[in-house]
């Protein structure tokens, strides 16, 4: 046990951390350059695309270090983005250290910042490591200093390297084994902290544990604590760079995964203790929760005909991700489709992407909710995601909305735009700290909704992709909410529906009016759209009818042109939607959810 | 068999000259010398010859370009080969486009001595500026010249082509060549909303009327045309009574017709083709027939719909689907649609927006 290491690595996006978890690979025994693939790790296309890692995963190395000993190297690498700041925690408490990824020009991110006070929390050894010295505009000095004022930690000692290089990765694995402790000897009970786990379609669940006490093997009957789900092991083992490695058994302080053949993943919470059935252990291991979806949205088939392979899409999708949830719902403008529960904005955009790439279908997706609370008048309390589901004003006694602490981190050009967009948002200034001479530390209290629709993009956009943004759940604050309805052509369109603070219910009305208005061509009549609260029109903008659509000339060389462009404009209608007699096309629906723009 | 078998056929001839290319046109046409134009007539009426059945035709249209500016004996050498290719003594109909600019009375004469009996005239604008920016070679009194000399030679059929929606166009200007067409008094009249051709000159210009303005200009012509007493008998073309055009009523009767000349689409045998726009291929004997479609039953009804619907005619109401009938029946309160004898038609303001009424019917 005196010779495991078990710890992650913490990084901003593009600060370095695949191609460093790559060398850290190269450099121990396990994979020959000439065979590895880029950025092992991120095994999912859309990992690799947006150079993050969406679950986590985790690889057994062996390292001879150069005072002569054998080490086992446990590398657990975590997801980066807030939305799954849960599944981030329970990576960090497998761990016993963390690396902790500085760009060496472009110094601590709101993520970095983030999780590190997590691994901080959770007791984690953090062994600072300032990345790309050969840029030409690095400055590792003023990164150190940053590390050493903002975090607290000491870093005069970092490992300057180049991942991408190879420059003095030794000196990383050294530190790793000098800094970073063995794992603590745990009971003989078995408690096996689940802090991941794929699905299979072969083998079904493959639970990644960390072990704190006991040993687990074949045969052995378990049981997941807080679920109380239990199976029979089927294969224990290490994860290794190409695979799995059965093992007779797994032991206290080890990582390593379990076998058991069970169907879904969520009998396998994050979280969760596994121990023996037989034997089990007296309390789980501390942390767990059950997580809850933070952003909901409607995805409906573009095609009504796809119901049922978008929900098979959804189901196969669940099985590998626990916090996704959905549900059947109807609505009259979108025909059946779902009503789908994420983290957050960035796994709903991945879901979807998901869905229209692995699964080849073409979705509709609602604007996104966020869970509002309503004391009704007969103090009856709801949580509400769905504005379908919404009471009329006369039955709400209070509501509430919920809120988030954010960190906005920021060249300090910037900082006017960027307070201007909290400002629009409706967020509270609590306070701002210049990180270096250069770049600040804006803190808001934001409301969630004002999040969800476009705010990464408008921040990116105000501050030309500089400033980086994290923030976490802080509470319900009590707001005016209302209902904002879209009509076109006097009648409601359902899936255009949603909850908005009522300051923001004419700007965001008027807004959304003049987008379909863009999005929606010309029919053979004119068409109204408006913006109503409570049956009260507050925005309005029209669809002039279409005046002229029309061949001139059709004799004998123009029949068969005809009849391609009428052919064409027939398949055009059939990506559309129709709303009563309004033919709607998808995009319309989209660009409904980036009013920025 | 196709509906339009049994039914007797039309003739189509293309001549592919122009004097001067005009800026909208994407015709299959050029500038040739006259030796060119001799070969190309010879090649024609070789070409009519060697397809001659013998057959009894319905009706002939020698089209371009611009026919008037061939030599003098060209007609009469077309018109012996088709005379000796197919029984043309029944023809009701035999036209001949011709522009202002290269026909006078004596083309006229020699015209009527063949047996032409019907000229189609591209007038385009009785208004200066509005020729000038089309880049046509005629003036407003050249057209009123023109057709004064079709009239003295006898022409009792003439049609004049005007533009709709070109530069420069207010409602003013074309209300002005409405009313010099009234005043020559023509018994057919094609009006074409000005369509911007890719890959014309015109396509790179932008000073051209809205869509809003546009409609109203067609909307403007067709209630003009029909206070002179002319019928809205289809999309673009209106005539007095009787006098509908017989030859491009049977392109929309989904009639058939032989074609000549390269460019020229012909539908024989449920099969519509074209032959290849290649003038030295046509020249030297070996033009290519190219076969664009061959129609099912099916697809013939449901061009028959389509045409259908772009004439006054319109169609049978028993012809529809339920879902076809709704359809057109709801878009009788706004006016772009009636019904009645058991039919739906359009009306002007539906021709206007027919693409995209046809396309819920195709």
């Amino acid at each position: 046990m005196e010779n495991i290491r078990n710890f992650c690595i913490i990084a901003h996006i593009d600060h370095g951390k695949s191609t460093l978890c790559d060398r850290i690979l190269e450099y121990t025994d396990t994979v020959a350059t000439r065979d590895m693939e880029e950025q092992l790790l991120d095994n999912m296309d859309l990992e690799k695309e947006r150079g993050i890692t969406i679950k986590a995963r985790a690889v057994k190395l062996h390292y001879k270090a150069s005072n002569g000993n054998d080490y086992i190297f446990n590398l657990i690498d975590t997801p980066g983005h807030v939305d799954f700041n849960y599944e981030v925690s329970r990576s960090l408490v497998a761990c016993d250290g963390a690396i902790l990824v500085v760009d060496a020009s472009q110094g601590i991110e709101a993520q970095t910042l983030a999780n590190t006070y997590l691994a901080i929390e959770n007791n984690l050894e953090i062994v600072p490591v300032i990345n790309k010295i050969d840029l030409p505009n690095a400055d590792p000095p003023r990164v150190i200093k940053e590390i050493e004022d903002i975090i607290g930690i000491p870093a005069e000692d970092a490992p300057l390297v180049s991942a991408k290089a190879g420059i003095n990765i030794e000196q990383v694995l050294e530190q790793v084994v000098a800094m970073i402790p063995a794992p603590k000897k745990g009971g003989d009970r078995l408690r096996a902290l689940i802090f991941d786990s794929v699905y299979d379609s072969y083998r079904g669940v493959i639970v990644y544990v960390r072990l704190f006490g006991g040993k687990v093997r074949a045969g052995d009957r378990i049981r997941m604590m807080a679920t109380g789900a239990e199976f029979d092991v089927v294969e224990v083992g290490y994860l290794r760079p190409f695979g799995y490695e059965a093992a007779p058994e797994i032991c206290d302080g080890e990582v390593g995964y379990i076998m058991a053949s069970i169907k879904t993943v969520r009998d396998t919470r994050v979280g969760d203790t596994v121990t023996l059935a037989s034997a089990p252990a007296e309390e789980p291991l501390p942390g767990y929760k059950k997580v809850n979806p933070m952003v909901f949205s409607g995805i409906y088939p573009a095609d009504g005909s796809k119901y049922g392979d978008l929900r098979d899409a959804l189901e196969k999708l669940q099985l590998n991700d626990a916090s996704l949830t959905f549900e059947a719902e109807n609505s009259t403008a979108l025909g059946f489709g779902f009503r789908c529960g994420f983290l957050g904005l960035l796994h709903m955009e991945i879901v979807q992407e998901r869905i229209e790439r692995e699964y080849n279908l073409d979705i509709i997706t609602t604007a996104p909710s966020v869970v509002y609370r309503i004391t009704k008048t007969d103090g009856e309390v709801v949580y509400i995601d769905n504005p379908s589901a919404y009471p009329s004003q006369g039955e709400i006694q209070k509501s509430e909305e919920p809120f988030v602490n954010a960190d906005i981190i920021t060249p300090s050009e910037y900082t006017g735009a960027v307070m201007d967009l909290c400002q629009e948002r409706r967020g509270t200034f609590k306070n701002m700290q210049y990180i270096d001479e250069n770049r600040v530390n804006i803190h808001y209290d934001l409301p969630l909704n004002e999040i969800i629709y476009d705010f990464f993009d408008a921040l990116k956009s105000r501050t030309k992709g500089y400033a980086s943004f994290d923030y976490e759940f802080k509470g319900y604050v009590p707001g005016e909410l209302v209902k904002l309805d879209i009509l076109l052509n006097g009648e409601v369109v359902d899936a255009l529906s949603f909850i908005v603070n009522s300051e923001r219910a004419y700007s965001r009305g008027r807004r959304i009016a003049e987008k379909l208005k863009e999005h929606i061509p010309r029919q053979l009549f004119e068409v109204p759209i408006q913006a109503a609260v409570g049956g009260k029109v507050i925005a309005r903008e029209t669809v002039k009818a279409m005046r002229k659509d029309v061949l001139a000339k059709c004799y004998g060389g123009d029949i068969t042109r005809k009849k391609k462009l009428l052919e064409k404009q027939k398949e055009g209608k059939k990506r559309m939607r129709q709303l009563g007699s309004v033919s709607v096309p998808q995009e319309a629906f989209m660009a409904v959810l980036k009013l920025d723009e | 068999m196709s509906q339009g078998e049994g039914l007797r056929r039309g003739v189509y001839l293309h001549i592919p000259f122009c004097a001067s290319k005009c800026g909208y046109c994407n015709f299959y046409s050029c500038v040739a010398a006259r030796s060119v134009q001799e070969t190309y007539v010879s090649a024609l009426c070789r070409a009519v010859e060697t397809a001659g059945t013998g057959e009894e035709i319905a009706t002939v249209y020698i089209g371009g370009g611009t026919p008037s500016v061939l030599p003098e004996d060209a007609f009469d050498r077309i018109f012996c080969s088709l005379r000796h290719a197919f029984d043309c003594s029944q023809a009701e109909e035999i036209t001949v486009e011709c522009n202002p600019d290269s026909a006078d009375e004596n083309f006229f004469q020699r015209l009527k001595h063949a047996g032409v009996n019907r000229i189609s005239m591209g007038c385009q604008s009785f208004v200066e500026e509005e020729l000038q920016q089309l880049g046509r070679r005629h003036t407003a009194a050249d057209a009123r010249r023109a057709f004064r000399a079709a009239r003295n030679a006898g022409f009792d059929n003439i049609s004049l082509d005007l533009m709709l929606a070109i530069p420069l166009q207010t409602k003013e200007s074309l209300t002005r060549s409405l009313q010099a067409v009234a005043e020559l008094s023509p018994e057919h009249l094609s009006a074409y909303l000005l369509k911007i051709e890719e890959g014309t000159p015109f396509s790179r210009r932008p000073i051209l009327p809205d869509d809003d303005l546009a409609a109203d200009l067609y909307l403007l012509a067709s209630e003009f045309l029909s206070c002179k007493g002319y019928e809205h008998y289809e999309v673009s073309n209106f005539a007095r009574k009787g006098f509908r055009a017989k030859h491009n009523s049977a392109y929309w009767q989904g009639r058939e017709y032989y074609a000549f000349g390269p460019g020229s689409y012909g539908y024989l045998c449920g099969e519509r083709f074209f032959w290849e726009a290649d003038l030295s291929r046509f020249l030297s004997g070996t033009p290519r027939r190219i076969i664009e479609e061959r129609l099912s039953a099916e697809d013939i009804r449901r061009e028959k719909r389509i045409l259908s619907l772009r004439t006054s005619d319109g169609v049978k109401v028993d012809g529809l689907t339920y879902e076809q009938a709704a359809y057109l029946n709801g878009l009788i309160p706004s006016g772009l649609v009636k019904a009645s004898d058991g039919r739906f038609s359009l009306t002007p303001s539906g021709f206007l927006v027919s693409n995209e009424i046809l396309s819920h019917l195709f």
